[in-house]
């Protein structure tokens, strides 16, 4: 009897095995013989080049630790739970690159992450979004990625753990995680919201950062842009749960996308900065507009908060005129605010000062984890990340642990209605030390 | 060999302190009349220039005539005015130029400041001192000015073929029947030969107050424009395109560490690093020093963060404050030790007699100057002459030291005159020049620029002293007077650390009037006896500093707090209490001109503050926890006094232990207010000092060295902490006295007072802070329990 | 690291290293001596300059941070511009400064203040100007100089009205650091 459950078992197994093995086979394509780039047309190419600054492709295709490599030469160092992963070669080169793909093999491996010779891709490669570009797009792509110039390049080997290291299990993680397919327009929504959500959805891949993922490394689509921890910080969510104390407009997220300005949230600092002044900045403005359209609808509260956000905005509007009082009263945080941060940030205006508004505006003091917050004090924000040419100054050298920490407990405090922030010092001392310039500058 | 240099610095000292004010006058006449002066020793500071302009491209045009040392006039007409002193934000440049423009007749918009560098030509005594300079510089500026206005008209009238008295000088200009010559016109024709004496010159007849055109009216100030458009001087902005930069690496404690070992292994990587020294000092002023050279500065920063530097350990100078209160506990104990200001008869069996006694001791924290210029140097050899880039306003006092220091005379070397970015005291001491100094001279003159980081400057400030003060005095209940007062005063003596010829005899032994001073009070207290103790423990440990507002920062804080407190146990008013010991007699008396009226003078402004304020009713008007307290003073130094009274309404926060003050009032006699907007300004700002000090400031010491490095922890008074100010001036005749920081010493007891007229709470250390606040209120619940 | 910005309008590049504090570029490598040093953790204001419109300290802003940026110093400033113009007078009027070592920056954050804020109370001059330390304590004169700057340019907008084009014209100089 038990033998027979064995055997049945273990038949099970083969097959069930064996026919998923056949389901994630996929047939190599076969290479062909390399493309004159003057095949292409340059208008095709030229909208290609502005689909992969939006959907970052050089980003993940050009290496930069230790040596930056040449771009979309690949070799990018990825750090995943289950290991690290090295980019492949984009660059039209035969022997190393694309450039036996013929648009077919690359067509398949945005929609499908599968690679010309049929192996399985590693879901990290976003084409859970790119499956739903257009055919016309995927074309230009293909044309901006064959004139690009042929470099050889073969990235690191792969260290990834078993047996994930199999690839042609992702084929599991596809059944599960991946419903292929250009994107359709959601009848109900007008023309601007759905070239929003196919910018952001299918090419920019927001929610790639924006969206908790799970064990497997899949977004939960349950939580779609309901924030999640990236790199060292975190990105907000982009739905109703947006941690900002009033809600976004229109407007506002416009001016956020296109000039990285943001009265009422804080401008845009670091991953965000950079995406805003060098991918979205090739975007026309239609597109900026559409983005912003869709998502101060995805981010869009609930009528009754209204009244609350009318308090709270009120509130803010006026925090400012209780610091001095604090000062006054011999708080020592209200002091080192007062003499450190308020020459900026005091805001007396019924709006928000449109370069550096008061802080209690500034999304990062909402949020559950102070990360993001801290480092922006640390680091500063350049001239390159916020608005064009305004600067925060890093204050790494001039402000201890135990100030910085007495400053943003000190916000918290007086701006939110949150439970405060713990350990903030030992936070301070973790990511000062993640500070390249390890320079100690006494003044 | 040290004690030989040091002796010899000392006579040093004493001789350019003989040469006094007068000395300038007669090498001035000696040498300097007639044409052809002209000096272009490097670029001296002149105002007011043009928008746009640079110091350099003022020039004199055409001939020039030096009347005498204190001016000289070109073909235009402007009026050059001579100034050996240091420009700290008194505006003392318009001020002087008020005086001898005054008496010359000479058109304001004509005039030029010229502030001299130290120069054989001006041996003599440059400093720039305890609000001296206007009351220093009254008779002979105003002279210098009558001898051009005669010498001006004698010539015109030579010209016009009449006699002088026939001609009339106004407005930088000599007329005569409709005809006119201007200072410039007249310096044209040439040929003055007229020599003035200097006993003629002072017997030249000056004018009437009344006729006063310049002096205590309102007048821009000619420095205001440089300030306000970035481009006024300070020695931080000099700058040769040779120069090294330096920083020091300071050792653990001020005095006692010597370096053992220096590793810059590390230093080295850094880019522009040039390398190190360790520096011995003869005169021991600065001991177990390293200096860092770079070619830019921050460079020389960072390498000094990183030099790995060995010392050997501090043991006694590594004090904690602690130390330095018991210290100068035991040392009030031993009444054998110090020295009598004053010290009359019967004092200490009178003190027992009586029908109230009262014996209080007060306790002042140190203070950080915090002068917002940081020390900085820059020095350089050019031939056989040294240059000195400093802000230093006791140039004749470096000038002794940096002689003997480098081996050479004293007319080897140049102290530039700068605007200084704030001293308050602390760029008197050459301390910091030193080792700049002894590190150029290791480079065989090379310039070098040494500039301290704040939290250097902080290290190395000469702090105000802690002081540790014991006031004793018994009563006559019926008239409320005093029978008798002992004033012990404990602290450190900055003039003992810096220019030791510069002490004063008492009537027993030496003593240091920047220490004690404001303890010599003008009450009638019966028999007195006023004894300053050295703290020996501090000018081992710290080197106490000269500063703003003199001793009077701490003896006053102590006096007048003990004069509220006898009021109170005397059931007196505090205001008529002290008035009725402000009688003038005696000693009491002053003396002409300087502090003519004595203390009625005081008593003055003390009657007319109790006016000002309602003193009768106000108290009873205010909210709980409101009160407002009153003190009064006799500025900075008995030889010069300016008087003050100040009143200082508060509020306590009882639960926080916070005194906010509300407003402040001061009354003040500095006989004739020259310049009436300046004088305000400095009020103003000593009046903030002041409650900077009260209770905002405070120094604490651990081991060894000021624990508050910069502005993070250190927190003086800031633009929202500045409460509403009353101030109001004396109108006489009297000769003006000083003006610069001489409110201070009556901020403090002001507020101390209010506190107590608020919430019936004493006390009795200096800052104010919450935390001595709360201990007094918790001691008060103890005493109720 | 070449580091490239428009200082006073002007195009300035500069090879340092990236962690050098803005000050001492401005002050030893360009001579700009204006803007000073006082405490080195920005909480003093004496090095307070204008980079891209906004009032910051010098000394902490590194040279890495202002690639591309406007930056505006004291010198810079004293072009015939409001509201420095009418801030530069009101400061002479009241006679403001005393030892003068802070102005520079006093002035800078004065500058931004009435940009933000033109008709400034003086809780609200408090609160922004309270970054910057006067250590010889002319804070009332501050406080008066800026409230007569203000007037001063009130008055000026007023006069200004009636003509056509001057609204806009206004508009532009108020905000000509943008």
């Amino acid at each position: 009897m038990l033998k027979r459950i064995w055997i049945y078992s273990f038949a099970l197994c083969a097959f069930l095995g064996v026919s998923f093995y056949i389901y994630a086979w996929h047939h190599p394509i076969l290479p062909i013989i390399p493309i004159k780039p003057s095949y292409f047309s340059s208008r095709n190419i030229q909208h290609g080049a502005l689909l992969a600054e939006i959907g970052r492709c050089a980003q993940c295709h050009t290496r930069r630790d230790g040596a930056v490599g040449a771009q979309f030469a690949g070799d990018y160092q990825i750090k995943t739970s289950f290991g690290v992963i090295y980019t492949p070669n984009i660059t039209p080169d035969v022997k190393t690159g694309i450039g036996g793909w013929s648009e077919e093999a690359f067509a398949r491996a945005l929609r499908q992450g599968i690679s010309r010779d049929g192996r399985q891709l590693y879901a990290i490669f976003p084409f859970a979004h790119y499956t739903k570009m257009t055919d016309q797009d995927i074309a230009d792509l293909y044309a901006y990625f064959m004139t690009r110039p042929q470099i050889s390049q073969i990235p690191r080997q792969n260290h990834v753990v078993f047996p994930l290291n199999w690839r042609f299990l992702q084929g599991w993680w596809k059944l599960f995680y991946l419903s292929s397919g250009m994107y359709k327009p959601e009848r109900h929504h007008d023309p601007l919201w759905n070239r929003g959500a196919y910018l952001a959805e299918a090419v920019a891949h927001c929610s790639s950062c924006h969206t908790p993922h799970n064990e497997m490394g899949a977004e939960i689509s349950s939580k779609l842009y309901g924030g999640a921890k990236f790199e060292a910080g975190y990105a907000p969510a982009l739905n109703a749960h947006n941690p900002s104390p009033l809600p976004w407009s229109e407007e506002e997220l416009y001016h956020y996308l296109r000039e990285g300005r943001a009265p009422l949230h804080g401008n845009s600092v670091r991953a965000m900065g950079e995406i805003i002044h060098q991918d979205l900045v090739h975007l026309p403005d239609a597109d900026i507009h559409a983005l912003a359209h869709y998502f101060a609808d995805k981010m869009r509260r609930p009528e009754k908060e209204q009244k609350v956000v009318e308090a709270k905005r009120a509130f803010l509007m006026q925090a400012a005129h209780q610091d001095l009082e604090f000062a006054r009263d011999g708080d020592e945080a209200a002091r080192l605010y007062q003499v450190t941060c308020a020459q900026c940030h005091s805001n007396f205006r019924q709006e928000a000062l449109p370069q550096h508004s008061e802080l209690g505006l500034n999304s990062f003091l909402w949020m559950d984890d102070p990360t993001d917050f801290l480092q922006i004090v640390i680091f500063g924000i350049t001239s390159k990340e916020g608005q064009k040419g305004v600067v925060m100054p890093s204050f790494v050298h001039s402000l201890s642990d135990h100030d910085i920490a007495a400053i943003a407990a000190y916000l918290r405090r007086t701006r939110t209605n949150l439970p405060a922030w713990t350990n903030l010092e030992k936070k301070v001392a973790v990511i000062r030390a993640q500070m390249k310039s390890q320079t100690i500058i006494s003044q | 060999m040290e004690k030989d240099f040091k002796k010899e610095t000392q006579k040093q000292e004493k001789q350019s302190f003989s040469l006094s004010r007068r000395h300038f006058l007669m090498t001035g006449l000696g040498s300097c009349l007639g044409f052809g002066f002209l000096s272009k020793a490097g670029a001296e500071i002149i105002l007011p220039q043009k928008r746009g302009q640079d110091f350099e491209e003022i020039q004199e045009a055409g001939n020039v005539f030096e009347p005498n040392l204190w001016c000289r006039i070109d073909e235009e007409g402007f009026v050059y005015i001579h100034l050996v002193k240091a420009e700290l934000g008194q505006h003392i440049g318009s001020a002087i130029a008020r005086l001898i423009a005054e008496e010359m007749e000479a058109d304001w918009n004509k005039i030029r400041l010229v502030y001299l560098d130290t120069e054989t030509r001006f041996k003599g005594y440059y400093c720039t001192k305890d609000a001296h300079s206007v009351w220093e510089s009254w008779d002979i500026y105003r002279q210098a000015g009558a001898a051009v206005k005669y010498m001006m008209r004698e010539r015109a009238a030579a010209i016009f073929s009449t006699i002088p008295e026939k001609c009339l000088v106004e407005n930088g200009n000599v007329s005569y029947e409709g005809q006119n010559l201007s200072f410039g016109d007249i310096v044209k024709h040439g040929h003055i030969t007229r020599q003035i004496s200097p006993e003629e010159m002072a017997n030249l007849p000056l004018k009437d107050p009344t006729a006063y055109r310049f002096i205590g009216m309102k007048l821009q100030a000619l420095d205001i424009e440089a300030k306000i458009t970035g481009r006024a001087p300070y020695s931080i902005d000099a700058h040769f395109d040779d120069m090294l930069y330096a920083r020091p690496c300071l050792p653990p404690t001020r005095y006692g560490a010597k370096v053992v070992s220096v590793d810059d292994t590390e230093a080295r990587e850094i880019d522009g690093y040039e390398g190190y020294f360790i520096l011995e000092d003869p005169s021991e002023t600065i001991i177990g020093w390293v200096v860092v050279l770079a070619h830019n500065w921050f460079a020389a920063v960072k390498a000094a963060d990183i030099l790995r530097i060995r010392w050997t350990d501090p043991v006694e100078t590594a004090v904690e404050e602690k130390d330095l209160q018991e210290h100068a506990e035991e040392l009030l104990k031993d009444s054998k030790i110090g020295s009598d200001i004053y010290h009359d008869k019967d004092v200490e069996m009178l003190l027992k007699t009586g029908d109230n006694f009262l014996d209080q001791t007060y306790y002042c924290d140190p203070v950080a100057h915090f002068a917002l210029e940081p020390l900085n140097v820059l020095i350089r050899k050019i031939g056989d002459v040294w240059e000195i880039h400093s802000g230093n306003h006791w140039q004749s006092l470096a000038l002794g030291k940096l002689a003997k220091l480098l081996g050479v005379s004293e007319d080897k070397i140049i102290m530039k005159n700068y605007f200084v970015g704030g001293s308050f005291g602390r760029k008197l001491s050459s301390d910091y020049l030193i080792p700049a100094a002894l590190t150029s001279q290791l480079l065989g003159g090379r310039a070098v620029k040494l500039l301290f980081t704040r939290s250097d400057d902080m290290i190395f400030d000469t702090l105000r002293s802690p002081s540790l003060q014991r006031i004793q005095a018994s009563f006559n209940g019926d008239d409320k007077s005093i029978n008798a007062m002992r004033y012990d005063v404990v602290a450190g003596w900055p003039t003992l650390a810096e220019a030791p010829s510069y002490l004063r005899k008492g009537v027993k032994g030496e003593y240091d009037p920047a220490s004690v001073s404001g303890a010599d009070h003008w009450y009638e207290v019966g028999p007195f006896h006023l004894r300053a103790v050295c703290n020996g423990l501090v000018q081992r440990s710290l080197r106490p500093g000269w500063f703003y507002g003199g001793a009077s920062g701490w003896t006053l804080w102590a006096l007048e707090s003990f004069m509220d407190e006898a009021a109170d146990l005397l059931h007196s008013d505090p205001i008529s209490f002290r008035f009725n010991l402000l009688t003038g007699e005696g000693r009491n008396g002053g003396v002409e001109p300087d502090s003519v009226g004595g203390a009625r003078r005081q008593a003055a402004v003390l009657k007319r503050l109790g006016e000002v304020i309602d003193w009768g009713s106000i108290n009873y008007k205010l909210p709980k926890d409101e009160g407002i307290g009153v003190a009064c003073g006799g500025g900075e130094s008995r030889d010069m006094p300016t008087w003050c009274a100040l009143a200082a309404h508060v509020h306590v926060e009882r639960q926080k232990g916070v005194v906010r003050c509300k407003k402040i009032w001061v009354v003040i006699d500095a006989g004739i207010i020259i310049d009436p907007d300046g004088a305000e300004a400095q009020i103003e700002g000593a009046v903030l000092w002041g409650l900077s000090m009260a209770l905002f400031e405070g120094a604490e010491i651990k081991d060894g060295l000021i624990k508050a490095r910069n502005l993070n922890h250190y927190t003086p008074l800031r633009i929202s902490d500045v409460p509403e100010i009353h101030i109001e001036f004396m109108e006489n005749a009297h000769k003006p006295t000083g003006l610069n920081g001489v409110a201070v010493g009556v901020v403090a007891p002001a507020i101390g007072n209010a506190i107590f007229n608020a919430v019936k709470v004493r006390l009795r250390k200096l800052p104010m802070n919450s935390e001595e606040l709360l201990k007094a209120f918790d001691q008060i619940q103890k005493n109720k329990a | 690291m070449t580091t490239s910005f428009i200082l006073n309008g002007r195009n300035v590049s500069v090879n340092l290293p990236k962690d050098t504090p803005l000050l001492w570029v401005l002050r030893d490598e360009l001579h700009l001596k204006g803007t000073k040093f006082g405490c080195g953790i920005g909480e003093c204001g004496t090095c307070t300059i204008h980079i891209g419109g906004k009032a910051a300290r010098a000394c902490i802003t590194l040279i890495s941070e202002v690639e591309g940026a406007h930056i505006t110093t004291i010198e810079g400033a004293e072009a015939q511009e409001e509201p420095m113009r009418s801030l530069q007078a009101a400061w002479d009027e009241v006679q403001v400064p005393q030892c003068g070592y802070c102005q520079s920056g006093q002035i800078m954050q004065a500058v931004l203040l009435l940009k933000d804020n033109p008709n400034p109370t003086d809780e609200e001059i408090d609160s922004v100007m309270c970054g910057n330390l006067c250590r010889c304590m002319a804070y009332r004169r501050i406080r008066k100089a800026i409230h007569l700057a203000a007037e001063k340019l009130n008055a000026l907008k007023t006069e200004k009205r009636p003509e056509k084009t001057s609204p806009k014209q206004q508009e532009t100089t108020s905000q000509g650091e943008k």
